[in-house]
């Protein structure tokens, strides 16, 4: 069911509730083990509340369809665990600003889903509470670290939900269960209320099962915020109305290198993708991004480094589970064992990209190739609307497949990382499968120019 | 590759604690991950300057009080606390003969 379906359902007489009820019947026991909160009195009674909302006249622009939420996101009176152990009996005193537009607009909040500890992963495994399984092929992993918020939609369970996107995290859960979804240009969509991971990487991105879908949810929340320092002060350009503008006349630049590092059968289907988009009118010309082969290593030192400064606040003293040590040294050293394998990886590699002796080669020197990576972008846009790419290289890959390999898990990102680094808009949308299989076409846009994406991302689901 | 004497200073600054196998394992991933990063090493980037962030100038909101956490509900969240503070186990000794 999307959005539209959801409209027309409730404009036809439904209520909220009974939709809220067919919405936890698909769930069922969630065979997928996407969502680690499913508190079902709650979603019942909040449903209940929107019908009220309703008969006393009020618009509601998301009419209370249901919308599950990623669990790095603040949500008052649920739990907020970010996957972690740390976190695990943690409750959010208050809501992240989205998830208050959200209530505002009327969504039914449906659950908080699980996802990377930290949003450290690229396949949803490195969750505490057990992995989460790809809808299309409960064998293969759903992508991550928002993998939950992927299958949930891709399972057809809720249409819309909302994700985190540091290096790639709602792109390529997107792309591995065939869905749509958006991150937004650095300082876009509002941040308060989302436990930081990297900050000047981290942006809260909407899923949808339609490109309609994601550009209702993030016509819902983008926009300024003063509690949040790095939001843009600027007005939003309505993702709805975009898409229906179509493409043509955009030149988009198809980043050929990027087929080359992908399986041939991805390649071929977002080669189709392309030409689809040329077919509905736009222009494709070859694109090259200068230095976009630093993209992997740059972002596997910067993301860490932030990762290892924002993580010191998990001490056990203020929030959070406390493990009891012979002194308050020990008792650190005791409530951060609570980390899982991969955070300890990431935030002793930062501390080392941050570390006397070795920062100016590692940390600096990453910044630096950002530098480069930022400026190429900008040179390329001089002459294109928009740049396409596969999203992942490969489709979803087996449980357990890259668990033991660091090096590959993070080669699942390499075409997303380069447009995080450079604050860039970017966008999956479902491309066609490969063996049945979702493959994701990434679109990226100049900064702010959110509304062109939707434009284009639309063209996928005719 | 990275050393174990490193590998105990980041432990140490990091304030993490990591024994045994998992130890061995942390070492060995990450200097395979340090060891794959050899387009970064590679790279001719001239005398580019570093990009830290890449939000628009920093915005600062109108210097008005407003609602913040209320401290009882600070504190709520706590491990352990008194009506006023947050409780840690002692870093001084109470007679200052340390």
């Amino acid at each position: 069911m999307t959005l539209v379906d959801h409209r027309a359902a409730v404009t036809a007489g439904a209520t909220v509730r009974s939709l809220a009820e067919a919405a936890l019947e698909r769930v069922g026991d969630d065979a997928l083990h996407a969502f680690l909160e499913l508190d079902r009195a709650r979603i019942l009674a909040d449903a209940d509340a929107l019908d009220r909302r309703r008969a006393a006249g009020e618009t509601l622009p998301l009419a209370g369809v249901p919308v599950a939420i990623k669990d790095n996101l603040c949500q008052r009176g649920t739990k907020t665990t970010c996957g972690s152990r740390m976190l695990a009996e943690w409750e959010a005193p208050y809501d992240a600003t989205v998830v208050a537009r959200l209530r505002d607009a009327g969504a039914l909040l449906f659950g908080k889903t699980n996802m990377d500890e930290f949003a450290m992963g690229s396949s949803t495994e490195n969750s505490a509470f057990g992995p989460t399984r790809n809808p299309k092929d409960p064998e293969r992993v759903p992508g991550g670290s928002s993998g939950g918020s992927a299958a949930v939609v891709g399972a057809g369970w809720v249409p819309m939900a909302l994700g985190s996107d540091t290096g790639g995290s709602v792109r390529q859960p997107a792309a591995y269960c065939g869905v749509h979804a958006l991150k937004p240009t650095y300082g876009r969509i509002s941040r308060f209320g989302l436990v930081a991971f990297a900050s000047s990487l981290d942006q809260v991105g909407p899923f949808g099962a339609t490109a309609a879908d994601c550009a209702a949810l993030y016509d819902a929340i983008a926009g300024p915020d003063p509690r949040e320092a790095t939001s843009a002060d600027r007005p939003v350009e309505s993702g709805t109305a975009a898409l229906e503008a179509g493409v043509a006349g955009l030149r988009v630049g198809v980043l050929r290198s990027t087929f080359r590092q992908s399986d041939g059968a991805v390649a071929q289907v977002v080669e189709d993708a392309a030409r689809k988009l040329e077919a509905a009118g736009a222009t494709l010309v070859d694109a090259t991004v200068d230095h976009l082969d630093l993209g992997l290593d740059a972002y596997y030192l910067v993301a860490p480094a932030e990762a290892a400064s924002n993580l010191a606040r998990f001490d056990g003293a203020r929030y959070g589970t406390r493990v009891s040590g012979r002194d308050l040294a020990d008792t650190y050293r005791q409530t951060r064992a609570l980390f899982g394998p991969e955070v300890v990886r990431r935030i002793v590699l930062g501390t080392y990209a941050l570390s006397e002796g070795y920062a100016d080669e590692a940390y600096v020197r990453a910044s630096r190739a950002r530098t480069a990576l930022c400026r190429s972008y900008a040179r390329t846009f001089e002459g294109v609307d928009l740049l396409l790419s596969p999203t992942a290289p490969t489709v979803a890959f087996p449980l357990g497949a890259r668990t033991e390999d660091p090096v590959a898990m993070y080669a699942a990102d390499v075409f997303t990382v380069p447009v995080s680094l450079a604050g860039l808009p970017a966008s999956s949308s479902p491309a066609g499968e490969v063996g049945g299989l979702p493959v994701g076409v990434q679109l990226v846009a100049p900064p702010f120019a959110e509304a062109r994406l939707f434009s284009a991302m639309q063209v996928f689901d005719r | 590759m990275i050393d174990d004497a490193t590998l105990e200073r980041m432990l140490g600054l990091a304030a993490l604690e990591v024994e045994g196998e998992a130890r061995a394992a942390l070492r060995r991933d990450l200097g395979r991950v340090l060891d794959s990063m050899t387009k970064l090493r590679e790279a001719e980037l001239g005398d580019l300057p570093p990009t830290y962030g890449v939000a628009e100038a920093a915005r600062l909101r109108p210097d008005e009080p407003t609602e913040g956490l209320e401290r009882e509900v600070a504190l709520g969240a706590a491990p352990e606390a008194t009506d006023e503070l947050f409780v840690v186990p002692a870093v001084l000794s109470r007679g200052g003969d340390q």
